[in-house]
């Protein structure tokens, strides 16, 4: 679909160019979809806990940060594709919310889990108007 | 979790790009887009079909179709000439931001196409130049990189039908006049024919 175009100039090679059709996908499984979760320190069981019961998330496709990883979320949202957010109990919200501002000037794309109904948003998820979504909206979303 | 959304139309070479993503191990979703072309139960079926027979996702639809009820050109008007009248204002533009909206949608971030080589290209929507742009304005509307990759890019059709060959498929639908047996006049057609 959104061809057209590739009429009568014909090619010996078909190895080379097959080849070279296959390393424009690597590239792509490279750089595919990566998630990178995040959330406060005193939530990371909690997340732990709902990654380890998901059948949605491929655990080789994703990583995992807390606030006590530091500004380690400069490298991983590097590699990643996606983040989410997770915050179940937590009352502090600063190190998402910076991991959240590194993620918007790097043009990734974020989502908030809430585990609750009643588990905060965080500030940065407001201000940039990202999803906040419950954890089974966020499964079917990447199921 | 979709590693990336493919453009897919039933045609050969989306077909082709299908299994070459299959054979990466890239977990892709085909997404088929209705917007009102003469041609889309049978490019669709074609597209089902492939799917079943090679163990690959069904595809998801887009329905715009009624886009070709209004932007009436020959991939969309029987009453226009199919060759003459092909080029059709902003299809691949819009192709390709429902694609990326969808993938979007899904958190993935690459859009996968079936162009081949610029050097065959005949509208101005197929050309490396639009690709740069549709890449770029795509990721400043979503406010996330998406990247759009294309790897039949440096094929012809020849080599595209040698590949197809060579991968075991089998059956695709590319006639943009929709009937049972390929119409032989329109830009699909020819180029088949011509790729023998």
């Amino acid at each position: 679909m959104g061809g057209g175009g590739g009429g009568t100039i014909s090619s010996i090679d078909l190895s080379k160019l097959t080849n070279a059709a296959e390393e424009r996908l690597k590239q792509l499984a490279q750089s595919g979809t990566r998630i990178l979760f995040v959330c406060e320190r005193g939530d990371r069981k909690a997340l732990d806990s709902h990654l380890k019961r998901s059948q949605v998330f491929d655990p080789s496709k994703y990583s995992v940060l807390d606030a006590s990883d530091g500004d380690a979320y400069f490298e991983s949202l590097k590699k990643a594709s996606v983040l989410i957010v997770f915050t179940d109990e937590t009352d502090v919200t600063a190190y998402v919310d910076a991991v959240v501002e590194a993620a918007f000037q790097g043009k990734k794309q974020g989502l908030h889990a809430k585990a609750k109904d009643v588990s905060r948003i965080p500030s940065k998820i407001s201000a940039y108007r990202w999803p906040s979504l419950s954890w089974p909206m966020i499964e079917e979303m990447f199921k | 979790m979709y590693d990336a959304i493919c453009l897919a139309s039933g045609g050969l070479d989306s077909v082709v790009c299908l299994h070459l993503l299959r054979q990466q191990n890239i977990n892709a979703l085909p997404v088929f887009i209705n917007y009102g072309q003469k041609n889309h139960d049978r490019e669709f079926g074609s597209l089902v079909e492939n799917a079943r027979i090679s163990g690959l996702h069904q595809p998801l639809i887009v329905d715009v179709s009624g886009f070709g009820r209004v932007v009436r050109t020959g991939l969309t008007d029987p009453k226009k000439r199919v060759l003459e009248d092909a080029f059709t204002p902003n299809r691949n533009l819009i192709l390709l931001t429902l694609a990326a909206s969808v993938a979007f949608g899904k958190g993935a971030s690459s859009v996968v196409l079936g162009f081949l080589s610029e050097a065959t290209a005949i509208f101005p929507d197929q050309t490396d130049r639009f690709l740069r742009a549709a890449e770029d304005a795509i990721s400043e509307s979503l406010g996330v990189s998406i990247t759009i990759v294309c790897p039949l890019r440096d094929m012809t059709k020849s080599d595209v039908v040698r590949l197809s060959k060579a991968l075991g498929i089998e059956q695709s639908y590319s006639c943009h006049d929709g009937g049972a047996e390929p119409c032989g006049k329109c830009i699909a057609c020819l180029e088949y024919t011509a790729g023998g």
